[in-house]
């Protein structure tokens, strides 16, 4: 998937995973979040996870500071965009009742708009960022410090979603809105509110995956839509709609994909995690840790 | 070779992929994004059987062996895919789907011995006549399209629509709903990869950039936009999409200040499916309330 280092041993192998996996499982958090809140798949989730790539490298080169700076600015300000897609799109599709399949389309057709738009603004070619190898080793194995920064926002992220769902009376009013839309409305819980929360948290975690996927490899219009293949597969492989589900599937997917890496080619990297997601579908639809949704 | 008929036949063989979708989807409610994954299973399955030199196959059967073939072909990794995504919610059979085409991009490109990887399969030369291969896609697309339009009338095609609206009554009333589903998914993808079979000699090769997702989009964007219940919808709706988005749009008199048409009309295309779906989600020539 991304950068392999030259991986031996089975700590190795679980090192490369859990390095490989962080900026995915960012992405897929957000992404079954806004499944279990919203009931669909958002496939314009995977540019947003581009244009997390795109703003950091702009803010990196531009505002001159530090790498992990501008990936944290940039989640931010993809939050926010991703609050303005809501308001301006998807909460006009949510208040009638459309069909799923229509607002997965519908979330198809945003994809489309502004996977162009950046492919437009940006142009087509892949753009390296200027980060110098950061090195620095661990147990013999090299890790950039980007990648280090990668893991622990990962398990900021992970602990931080956990609090909030668990811990804030905010987050038992998102699972209560998840559980049921219709008596949480009665109960006088506005869902203007909880959608602007939840756009905002998961297209923050989808901006930051982006922004470690660039630093890890590069920039490019397609970036996320060509990882919507591996995420969708984590978010199932785990256990849709649910956050823990993410990280389980992410890690299993990424081992699973190193790996194969590993031991037999690079080339059947995404076939790998396409028979995981067939035989999940096929025997265990649930997902790793439970999700009665599918 | 001249434009005009060039330009006939990618509109005819895209018009082919829209009335199945029309059918899977408008009428069956089977959800299948794999439009462009079953079109390029197709034309790689006749290039390789037909015009393959370089690959393991090196067959060189005539052109027709190759199109039977791909409807073969296509048909049972369409049975077999749907065996295992159609018991699943509509959603999850359009993700996984959607997601396919990519990984047989992948496959495509890697896999050297059956496809030749990234160089493809080439030339790729007309069996017949240019102007009689017109008139035959015509043809095929005219019948199918007829075909589709009957099939709605039929008693069959109550039952698809009944499995489409309410499944569970559907199953009640003793139909099993998965094996019909199945059906459908299985002919509609193996006319999908005849579609792509035929298409092989317009595009003179074949490489793995056939799996192209926007494709798809363009696909459904044209069902969505012509209105998903009615063939004379869909086909309507491939008229403009493919007429003019994807030819017409290119060659018009664009001023210069104006950016890359080639990226703006999918920008174009994604606001217009937006927009259909908000202010005419049942499209051009759809019925708003099924019947």
């Amino acid at each position: 998937m991304i950068n392999i280092s030259i991986a031996i041993t089975i700590g190795d192998i679980l090192i490369t995973s859990l390095i490989n996996s962080a900026p995915l499982i960012l992405v897929a958090i957000g992404f079954t979040l806004l499944f279990k809140l919203f009931n669909f798949f958002n496939i314009s989730h995977g540019e947003i996870m581009t244009l997390g790539g795109y703003f950091s490298l702009l803010i990196l080169t531009h505002l001159g500071i530090s790498l992990f700076i501008s990936i944290i600015i940039a989640g931010i300000i993809i939050g926010i965009m991703n609050v303005l897609l809501y308001l301006g799109i998807f909460r006009t599709f949510f208040k009638e009742d459309y069909d799923m399949i229509t607002l997965i389309v519908i979330s198809l057709g945003i994809s489309f708009i502004l996977r162009y738009i950046t492919q437009l603004a940006f142009g087509v070619r892949s753009r390296f960022y200027p980060v110098g190898r950061m090195l620095f080793s661990f147990e013999g194995i090299s890790i950039t410090s980007v990648q280090a920064f990668g893991i622990a926002v990962l398990f900021a992220a992970i602990f931080g979603t956990h609090f909030l769902l668990t811990r804030t009376n905010l987050g038992r009013i998102i699972r209560g809105f998840a559980d049921n839309e219709r008596l949480a409305y009665v109960h006088g819980i506005s869902s203007l509110k909880i959608g602007i929360i939840v756009f905002f948290i998961a297209g923050m975690l989808g901006g930051l995956g982006g922004g470690f996927f660039g630093a890890y490899t590069y920039a490019a219009p397609s970036m996320g839509w060509g990882q919507l293949l591996t995420v969708i597969a984590i978010v199932i492989v785990g256990g849709i709609g649910n956050p823990y589900g993410a990280m389980a599937g992410g890690f299993t997917i990424s081992l699973v994909e190193t790996s194969v890496i590993t031991f037999i080619g690079n080339e059947y990297a995404l076939f790998s995690v396409f028979l995981i997601l067939i035989l999940v579908i096929l025997i265990r639809p649930r997902g790793m840790i439970g999700s009665d949704k599918l | 070779m001249s434009y005009l008929p060039f330009v006939i036949s990618v509109i005819s063989v895209n018009l082919i992929l829209v009335a199945v979708i029309h059918m899977q989807f408008g009428l069956t409610g089977i959800s299948n994004f794999a439009v462009a994954a079953f079109y390029g299973i197709g034309a790689y399955t006749a290039a390789i059987i037909s015009y393959s030199s370089e690959t393991v196959l090196t067959l060189q059967l005539p052109f027709i062996v190759g199109v039977v073939m791909a409807g073969i072909v296509g048909g049972i990794i369409a049975l077999i895919f749907g065996w295992i995504i159609l018991k699943r919610r509509d959603m999850v059979v359009f993700i996984v789907t959607l997601v396919s085409i990519g990984l047989l991009q992948q496959l495509a490109k890697s896999q050297d011995w059956l496809t030749n990887g990234v160089r493809g399969i080439a030339p790729i030369s007309y069996p017949v006549d240019q102007s009689v291969y017109v008139l035959i896609i015509l043809a095929l697309t005219a019948g199918i399209a007829y075909y589709i339009y009957r099939l709605k009338r039929s008693p069959y095609g109550t039952l698809l629509k009944g499995v489409r609206d309410n499944q569970l009554l559907a199953q009640a009333t003793g139909k099993d709903t998965f094996k019909i589903k199945l059906q459908v998914f299985a002919i509609g993808s193996a006319i999908m990869s005849v579609a792509g079979a035929l298409s092989i000699p317009l595009i003179s090769d074949v490489s793995p950039s056939i799996f192209d997702p926007n494709q798809s989009f363009m696909v459904w964007t044209a069902m969505i936009i012509g209105g998903k219940d009615k063939i004379v919808g869909a086909l309507t709706g491939g008229l403009i999409v493919f007429g003019f988005f994807r030819f017409a749009f290119v060659y018009l008199p664009i001023p210069s200040f104006f950016p890359d048409v080639t990226v703006t009309r999918f920008i174009i295309l994604g606001i217009v499916l937006v927009l259909t779906l908000k202010f005419r989600p049942e499209g051009i020539f759809g019925e708003r309330f099924t019947d």
